[in-house]
């Protein structure tokens, strides 16, 4: 198997007549393995997923996955099968065992071979550590169970193109090591998107990297190049409890004993006792958010195969 | 005046969670009933089938359009456990009940005095009957329609039962008529025919007397509001 | 890399439409049969119209055809109410529960998932009804003999079910429209005006015609049952009449089925 080619030109999708332009003319290629998505809440990281599974349609631009464009419906199907996608508001049907709920989402996606399907249905239960209580009804799950239950079902068909949606949120720190390197396996000659606001999680395991602003690519490349961005320009800064806090993009705040640490962006040196520090991805994403046009990014360096 | 206008802003509020669904079928109930006997007067409908459709939207139709629209407010809100965390949730499900029940009943009542300006007015009623034909069987059912849907956690349950009640008083109304006890809960009493005065008052002060019970006893069971968090309702 | 995952042939998304239809009825049977709501309402219903059967004094005939028609009259009298109650809040339960995304983002088309519930969550709501006929022969057997089975069997097929199949179809199609409130009392209202309102209210209506779901014609033209609405109308129904009582109601059910699919689907990107 090998992962799909999945271009996307000058997608745009509007909503209420128009008046929302949830994206705006994006334009990429996505390559080999784990791409993060990055992006502000309400940057349209959703509305692009949703669009690449198939669930909404564009309003214009397309969507090509080996060539294939997203524009008919037996497109979209042929596409489908070889997609997997974990959305961000997960739904299960409460009243079925993680078994039964995972052997029907199997038939949809096309297992239709019962002895095929069981043996993938039990798989990917071990696959998430879920072997023992699959038949358990999922309402009695807790978070992170049902998560993984997502999990499970997006692999079901083992996709060339998995699409994960703020996949961690609500699971414990163990939870989210357990998570992330099994999308990091899963990535090996497949490609995942993992769309999230968390930017260790993309840190962690995503060579390439697209953040979203406002429906538009605000950037696009490696994660290292993300960070670079910021270079320079972060500064620890460190001020009494009671200071009014520094008018500057802040990355992280550090309450101690001796006063509160900000950690911030500038292009200059912000206070005489700052100590200028070296820049992690989370600063040059936070750099991004405050200085960047559409223009600028639409120039930026290409995602490139890791 | 601020007092006055946080009230409005809550009943506004309420209305918005509740919904259109509840309130509309609530009102379809009672104002197609309304549009069918008018209709009916004006198409030269004779006296008796005047008057029985009549009796059948104020005593029948109007009450369970309420019900049935009450008993949906149960078990759909997404937003119980945080509104659990403010206020007891009871009073909140029996306001959002009210906020359904109290235009039906205002349209019903309008509903009454139509008809009987129609001459389109159940057998043997006086003026009284502008309330009493319709409230107690509309008290009656709309309080076991939230008991059950309470109690079961099912709204699809309740609107299932309260037709099915209705139906049966409908079909098996003489052998309700000829048992003592069930002609105390019969709804549609003095709708087809002038009844004795004092089995019209029983009737009338047994039916939402029950309703009262049922309406105590949802309101106990909803001491444990917890039950209504989390999954499908049943 | 080690594989992760045991290499398969890719599934093809334009095969299996009736193995999805299935899968889909199969899961949706499951599910609604094991609500409480499904049994207490259906079975409450039934026990309540069966507490003082109609016509009084038909439990003592000889006739079995008589005896089982007459149970089914009284069966098909509430349940269906029941039935179409539990059903139709099963129509938009997938965007409730956070599914709609999910489910549309798989290969299989509205068609399968609409024909999987119809079918499926129809049957279990169905299912107490039969349980409940099932228990009634059994006792009429211990009364009567085992003669009465076959013609309970007939009477079930032919006068329950056609009305609870219309029904089912309906309650998985209209709330898409009206929503499960509505349509709740929308249903109760259909089925007295459509099968017990008769003529002698002075209304149009088809109780007492070949067009009504109560199963009235099959069970006067074939079991000798009682009649009541189409008595008023001075029918003695042939069995061409009973026949079309009971394509009627089932063709109706089945284009009401393919109007929401089509319509469903245009709306679907899926």
């Amino acid at each position: 198997m090998t992962a799909p080619n999945v271009t996307i030109t000058d997608l745009t999708v509007t909503f209420r007549r128009g008046e929302v332009r949830a994206l705006d003319g994006i334009s990429l290629r996505l390559p080999v393995g784990m791409v993060g998505l990055l992006g502000p809440n309400g940057a349209g990281k959703t509305t692009f997923m949703r669009v690449l599974t198939g669930v909404l349609l564009p309003t214009s631009g397309s969507v090509a996955v080996d060539g294939t464009e997203l524009t008919s419906r037996s497109q979209r199907r042929e596409v489908k099968a070889t997609t997997g996608y974990l959305p961000q508001e997960l739904g299960l049907y409460p009243d079925l065992t993680a078994y039964q709920f995972l052997d029907y989402m199997a038939l949809l996606k096309g297992i239709t071979d019962r002895r095929a399907r069981r043996a993938r249905v039990k798989e990917v239960l071990e696959l998430v550590s879920l072997g023992d209580v699959a038949n358990r009804k999922v309402k009695g799950y807790s978070g992170g169970m049902k998560r993984r239950v997502g999990i499970a079902q997006a692999i079901l068909n083992d996709p060339r193109l998995l699409i994960v949606d703020e996949p961690t949120v609500g699971l414990d720190p163990e939870e989210r090591l357990r998570f992330r390197s099994l999308l990091a396996r899963l990535a090996g000659d497949r490609t995942v998107l993992l769309s999230t606001h968390i930017v260790d999680d993309i840190v962690q395991t995503c060579p390439n990297v697209v953040v979203i602003e406002r429906g538009h690519v605000a950037f696009q490349g490696a994660i290292g190049d993300l960070a670079t961005r910021a270079e320079g320009m972060v500064w620890h800064l460190t001020q009494p409890a009671t200071a009014v806090p520094p008018d500057l993009p802040t990355v992280n705040v550090t309450p101690s004993m001796t006063g509160t640490t900000y950690r911030v962006l500038s292009s200059g040196t912000p206070a005489p006792d700052a100590e200028r520090v070296s820049a992690t991805v989370e600063d040059g994403y936070i750099a991004l958010m405050h200085d960047t046009t559409p223009e600028r990014a639409q120039h930026g360096p290409d995602l490139r195969a890791v | 005046m601020d007092v006055n206008r946080s009230i409005w802003a809550r009943l506004r509020l309420e209305l918005r969670v509740i919904g259109i669904a509840p309130p509309v079928t609530a009102l379809a109930a009672t104002l197609g009933g309304a549009i069918l006997v008018i209709v009916m007067h004006a198409t030269g409908a004779g006296a008796d089938q005047l008057n029985l459709a009549a009796g059948a939207v104020l005593a029948g139709f109007a009450p369970l359009g309420t019900a049935v629209a009450a008993s949906s407010i149960v078990g759909r809100d997404s937003g119980a456990e945080l509104v659990m965390t403010t206020t007891v949730y009871r009073q909140v499900l029996f306001l959002r009940v009210g906020l359904v029940v109290a235009p039906a009943a205002l349209v019903t009542l309008a509903d009454a005095v139509v008809f009987r300006s129609l001459n389109a007015w159940p057998a043997g009623q006086g003026t009284g009957g502008y309330v009493l034909v319709w409230a107690p069987p509309m008290l009656w059912l709309v309080a076991l329609a939230m008991l059950i849907a309470i109690g079961l956690r099912s709204p699809a349950a309740a609107s299932g039962l309260i037709a099915g009640v209705w139906l049966a008083q409908y079909l098996m109304a003489r052998d309700i008529l000829d048992n003592t006890v069930l002609r105390t809960q019969f709804m549609f009493m003095g709708v087809a025919a002038k009844v004795p005065a004092h089995e019209w008052t029983v009737n009338r002060i047994a039916l939402p007397a029950v309703g009262v019970v049922a309406v105590i006893a949802a309101g106990l069971l909803l001491g444990r509001p917890e039950r209504f968090v989390g999954s499908d309702a049943a | 890399m080690t594989a992760v995952l045991e290499r398969t042939a890719p599934p093809l998304a334009a095969r299996g439409w009736w193995a999805k239809t299935v899968a889909a009825a199969r899961y949706e049977y499951l599910m609604q049969v094991r609500r409480p709501a499904v049994w207490l309402v259906v079975i409450g219903l039934i026990a309540l119209r069966c507490a003082s059967p109609f016509p009084p004094g038909f439990t003592s005939t000889t006739d079995h055809s008589t005896l089982v028609a007459d149970w089914a009259f009284n069966f098909i009298m509430l349940c269906p109410i029941g039935v179409g109650a539990v059903l139709a809040d099963r129509v938009r339960r997938e965007a409730r529960l956070g599914l709609d995304d999910l489910l549309t983002s798989t290969p299989t088309g509205i068609g399968p998932r609409l024909w999987g519930k119809a079918v499926g969550a129809g049957a279990a709501s169905i299912t107490p009804v039969a349980v409940a006929w099932v228990g009634l022969l059994g006792y009429l057997t211990a009364q009567r003999g085992a003669g009465v089975i076959p013609v309970g069997l007939a009477a079930f097929a032919a006068i329950i079910l056609p009305g609870l199949v219309f029904v089912v179809a309906c309650s998985v199609t209209v709330p898409y429209l009206a929503g499960p409130v509505l349509y709740r009392l929308g249903l109760f209202g259909y089925w007295i005006w459509g099968n017990m309102v008769g003529p002698r209210y002075g209304i149009p209506t088809p109780a007492g015609t070949p067009f009504e779901a109560i199963g009235e014609y099959p069970s006067g033209a074939w079991f000798h049952g009682v009649m009541f609405d189409a008595k008023q109308r001075g029918v003695h129904p042939t069995g061409g009449q009973a026949v079309l009582s009971i394509a009627f109601p089932l063709l109706v059910g089945l284009a009401v089925l393919v109007i929401t699919q089509f319509v469903l689907t245009k709306r679907s990107p899926s």
